[in-house]
């Protein structure tokens, strides 16, 4: 199996296709800490794509409650419990205190899904990624269980026979959940009908319809479990990142024709997701954008990380981890980032909280942003992820930002914050 | 007769079942992240005891119940009046003629 550089886990891997990389790259960064789990970018999405007979239960775009709830149930617990089992006790993390710039999250020294499938396979075409294919009732019902924070407690007297529902600790987040759009897909390694492909000119995988015959080893193989089968057409079916949008050539769509972003991005009210393109060079690395928003969180400030990079597929969706989740969990899910990234991210300085202002600025794909520097304007105190209390400066700072043509097309000024005197202590300052 | 389906054992199978263990967190520390979240997006207190109190938002409603509706209010203003409401004046340019968000 040929060699391939994956920049995530900081060494090079098999994978079944030589490396091969496009111009540029659909990457996206979700702000965890932020969201409520409205569902308008499930609804923005469903509404959109996947509203016809036979996709009721397709979700390309799903926001789902960890650490108990997944959809479909139980999908990377599993997955992880599938890949202990091949590789007992093997699946960590080394050099983590060693970041050069292309392994930024120390080097993963346990197994890929690739690799396990290539230590487990009996016959060499059966599986090129290690993968489950979840059952019609994993996929049936997406939230179940989920948060149901406080089910009816057992009293004295009750019946003996009440249904007790699960409880659980009131604390949790959620997850927002795309397709990543891997650099090294496992949907598209396992296709045997070749029908999936990577777009040159921006990353975005797409499953080409006529191909397809709907074997459904791209639902098998790929670890996020993106891909859904659609018994109506008998083919599979995929996130498409909103292609229409983010190529501006439709005037129905884009009259200006600039790209917009995809429909869950611009329909969340919760201004939790930044989209963009992110330029790739020969080698296939991320070329430095400095300037870039998304180079900035991810490569620059590594404050966004990548969903289970472990898995080995590079994902190129990035998650900002929320503050008040236990290390060693968030570790598990999003590799050993996470320490630097939630310090970062919890007391931000004057330059990372300008950026964050960008997040749903404006429905327009940025590529660069600026920051006019003004004067301090206040001290504010925050909540540190072991509880502690810590001084955040705050500027009154713009952050401008600029589409692909360099016309700029949003501008945020954070101004001086208000404060709030309690209600019995209205007069006092 | 037959076994009623609510006595049978649970089944480790079960996709119904809820399998996930539960795992050690701190619902205070929760609170406060999430109040300075939404004051750094602007909410004040009102808006913010009025994200507690719908039941649609099952995080945040969790946490009222978890506390009670007075001592949610009193933390909401314990934590903004260490944090701050954050403002911000966003300017689109030119109009943006798909924008649905204000400042």
């Amino acid at each position: 199996m040929p060699e391939v550089y994956n920049w995530q886990i900081g060494r090079w891997m098999s994978y079944p296709y030589e490396e091969q990389h496009p111009d540029r790259q659909f990457a996206f960064v979700f702000n965890i800490n932020r969201c409520i789990a409205c569902q308008t970018c499930s609804m923005a999405c469903k509404s959109t794509w996947t509203w016809s007979r036979g996709q009721e239960f397709m979700w390309w775009n799903n926001v789902e409650t960890k650490p108990f709830g997944g959809y479909p149930q139980g999908w990377d617990s599993k997955l992880l419990s599938m890949l202990e089992d091949v590789n007992p006790g093997g699946q960590k993390w080394g050099y983590q205190d060693d970041k050069e710039h292309e392994w930024p999250y120390g080097s993963f020294e346990g197994m890929t899904i690739f690799e396990a499938a290539e230590r487990r396979r009996l016959d060499p075409q059966s599986s090129r990624a290690l993968g489950y294919l979840p059952s019609d009732e994993e996929w049936r019902a997406p939230n179940m269980h989920e948060e149901v924070a406080h089910g009816p407690v057992q009293r004295e007297g009750d019946s003996p026979g009440s249904v007790q529902l699960p409880e659980h600790r009131v604390w949790y987040f959620y997850l927002q959940r795309i397709c990543n759009h891997c650099t090294y897909p496992g949907c598209l390694s396992a296709c045997p009908r070749q029908a999936i492909y990577k777009r040159q000119e921006d990353g975005v995988v797409l499953i080409d319809q006529s191909r397809c015959r709907g074997y459904r080893k791209c639902v098998e193989a790929c670890p996020y479990k993106k891909s859904m089968y659609r018994p109506t057409t008998r083919t599979s079916e995929k996130c498409i990142a909103c292609y229409p949008r983010l190529e501006g050539k439709d005037d129905a769509i884009t009259p200006d024709g600039q790209p917009i972003e995809t429909r869950c991005m611009s329909a969340c009210v919760g201004k939790i997701r930044m989209q963009g393109l992110v330029k790739i060079d020969d080698e296939g690395k991320w070329a430095p954008e400095p300037e870039h928003p998304l180079y900035y969180l991810i490569r620059e400030r590594k404050i966004a990380l990548p969903l289970y990079p472990q898995f080995g597929t590079e994902p190129n969706g990035f998650y900002i981890p929320p503050r008040w989740v236990p290390r060693p969990y968030l570790e598990q899910m999003f590799g050993p980032g996470v320490k630097d990234a939630i310090e970062q991210y919890a007391c931000p300085d004057r330059e990372l909280l300008a950026v964050l202002q960008l997040f749903r600025a404006t429905q327009r794909v940025l590529a660069r942003f600026e920051i006019d520097r003004g004067p301090k304007v206040a001290e504010a105190e925050v909540t540190m992820p072991d509880g502690t209390k810590k001084t955040q400066e705050i500027f009154n700072d713009t952050a401008r930002g600029f589409d692909a043509r360099g016309v700029e097309v949003v501008s945020v000024t954070i101004e001086e914050p208000t404060w709030e005197n309690p209600k019995e202590h209205l007069n006092s300052i | 007769m037959s076994e009623h389906p609510k006595d049978r054992p649970a089944e480790a199978a079960d996709p119904f079942q809820m399998m996930a263990g539960g795992v050690e967190g701190d619902p205070e520390v929760m609170f406060a992240c999430v109040v300075e979240e939404y004051s750094r997006m602007g909410y004040g207190a009102d808006a913010m005891v009025a994200l507690f109190e719908n039941p649609e938002f099952l995080a945040t409603h969790g946490l009222r119940g978890l506390f009670g509706p007075e001592a949610t209010a009193k933390r909401i203003g314990d934590v903004l009046s260490r944090c701050g409401v954050l403002r911000v004046t966003a300017k689109a340019l030119p109009p943006d003629p798909f924008s649905c968000q204000g400042s």
